[in-house]
């Protein structure tokens, strides 16, 4: 056996807790422990308080348009008549046109909405024989 | 001198011309490891960016030269000079610019109690440190081999090359491969430490984090870190350095360039070259085999740390946190956070963990790069 591989061999089995308790040993650890939980401490307190620091720079954003009702059809954006008319055309599987689509705003509509549901749910629904 | 005799002599003479002469069983032990890194990353796609160049690395190292000196430690060769961003710890930064330029901070910002679990996770890096020195490796080696547990590849490359050189090929192919294994190493632990109630704990959408947040975040988290630990200066500044150019929006070229065309060429270069590093002569030794055992054992300790750490701070917490976040406390980005929403899926499909445990993740690398930091600082000398 090799001066190296019998050196290596001899590693091997070498255990000895006599190195902790030196000046690179625990005490290191600690302080290395330390030291990263006090600067992810400080990371975390400084994101607490980071929405209150950047408020007074950011600017107020325009109130969403969603409130007042759609009053055009056209208003609509493309993509979501497109996903619309691809909905439809899933759900029923037959040729079919759609005659128009409208948006329904909670300020508008919502009184005239609620006031449909309940006229519908108030009746019962009658299943006609296809024959 | 007849026929036979002369070309017997020829056979020889070319014999000695070809690599087989000087091919050991060392080297082809280590070619065989490297074809297990390179089907590994083809078949199983275990981080084949990495144990691609790493694992052909290998086998250009271990393909014996004229001179008999491996290729990268050649004085006229030109991988060499290619090692020499290793050496000299070059491309370790550059890599760190690269990640912070990809890495999204968002989800650390809107929930910061779970930077925490990635400053539990280091927890291992210091005990396997413990470790080691009672194996009788040096603290210099004892703080290299320590760093494996933060499961950051650039990381312990630089450390190692700074601290123990002679260890770096056995620690970085360990790091790396710990790296990949992720998904084989982590799940066990995770389900082991926490009940099946616990891995059912569904957390709260993250808020929507503004830009001005995302700006001064990298400014002010570098003033901290590197004022705290000084020796992580160059990884961290470069690490929200990248970050600042992503997040500014004015520098969307850089950024671009720095996370993608930049980030490949360098870690082509460095898996090569720390593949090509690790000839038989230098790693097939004892040392190596007790580096990847420790490696091992402190990638176990940062992933079961950061997960009883989530169960300890859940007894605080009004709003309980899921406990497998913390296993993406080592700095595994993003490999141990999809870990994490796997492990969670098994237990209830409709829960998404993954950018809850992107938060700890990304803290992993912030709390790895700060362990490097002090103990370079600690052991340089």
């Amino acid at each position: 056996m090799s001066l190296l591989a019998q050196e290596e061999s001899k590693r091997l089995i070498e255990f000895s807790l006599a190195p902790l308790t030196e000046e690179h040993g625990i005490p290191m650890a600690i302080m290395g422990i330390v030291v990263v939980f006090s600067a992810l401490v400080l990371i975390v307190i400084f994101i607490t308080v980071l929405p209150r620091l950047v408020a007074p720079f950011i600017q107020p954003e325009l109130a969403p348009q969603a409130a007042s009702p759609l009053a055009h059809d056209d208003e609509l954006p493309e993509e979501i008549l497109v996903v619309i008319a691809a909905a439809v055309a899933e759900a029923l599987d037959r040729p079919h046109r759609i005659v128009k689509i409208r948006g329904l705003g909670a300020g508008g509509y919502a009184w005239s909405l609620e006031g449909r549901m309940k006229h519908h749910m108030s009746h019962r629904i009658q299943h006609r024989d296809p024959k | 001198m007849n026929v036979m005799e002369y070309l017997s002599q020829k056979v020889v003479q070319l014999y000695e011309t070809t690599a087989f002469a000087g091919l050991e069983l060392g080297n082809v032990v280590m070619m065989v490891i490297a074809l297990g890194f390179i089907y590994l990353a083809i078949t199983k796609r275990y981080e084949p960016l990495l144990l691609i160049p790493i694992g052909f690395g290998v086998i250009v190292g271990n393909m014996p030269t004229e001179s008999g000196v491996p290729l990268v430690y050649g004085e006229d060769s030109v991988l060499r000079f290619l090692y020499f961003g290793v050496e000299k710890e070059i491309y370790p930064p550059l890599i760190f610019l690269g990640i912070g330029a990809m890495t999204d901070f968002s989800t650390m910002l809107s929930n910061p109690k779970l930077v925490l679990l990635g400053a539990a996770a280091q927890v291992g890096v210091f005990l396997t440190y413990l470790g080691a020195l009672c194996l009788a490796f040096t603290p210099q080696q004892a703080g290299a081999i320590g760093i494996i547990g933060g499961a950051d590849g650039p990381t312990a490359i630089f450390l190692a090359s700074n601290l123990a050189p002679e260890l770096l090929g056995a620690i970085a192919i360990a790091a790396y491969s710990y790296m990949a294994l992720v998904p084989v190493i982590q799940p066990p632990i995770m389900r082991l430490l926490t009940t099946k109630n616990e891995r059912l704990i569904r957390m709260k959408p993250s808020r929507k984090v503004t830009r001005q947040e995302l700006i001064m975040f990298p400014i002010v988290a570098f003033l901290i870190c590197t004022l705290l630990a000084p020796g992580s200066i160059v990884l961290m500044g470069m690490l929200f350095f990248g970050n600042l150019l992503k997040e500014c929006t004015v520098t969307d070229r850089l950024a671009l360039t720095a996370r993608t065309a930049m980030i490949d060429i360098v870690t082509i270069l460095l898996g090569f070259c720390v593949g090509a590093s690790t000839t038989a002569q230098y790693f097939l030794k004892g040392e190596s085999i007790l580096i990847f055992v420790l490696g091992a054992v402190s990638f176990a300790i940062a992933t079961g740390c950061g997960v009883l750490f989530a169960k300890l701070m859940n007894l605080f917490l009004k709003e309980k946190i899921n406990p497998l976040v913390g296993a993406a406390g080592v700095s595994a980005v993003p490999g141990s956070a999809r870990v994490v929403q796997l492990v969670g899926q098994e237990e209830d499909p409709g829960n998404y963990l993954l950018m809850h445990a992107m938060a700890p993740n990304v803290a992993g690398v912030i709390g790895s790069a700060i362990a490097a930091g002090v103990l370079w600082s600690q052991l340089a000398n």
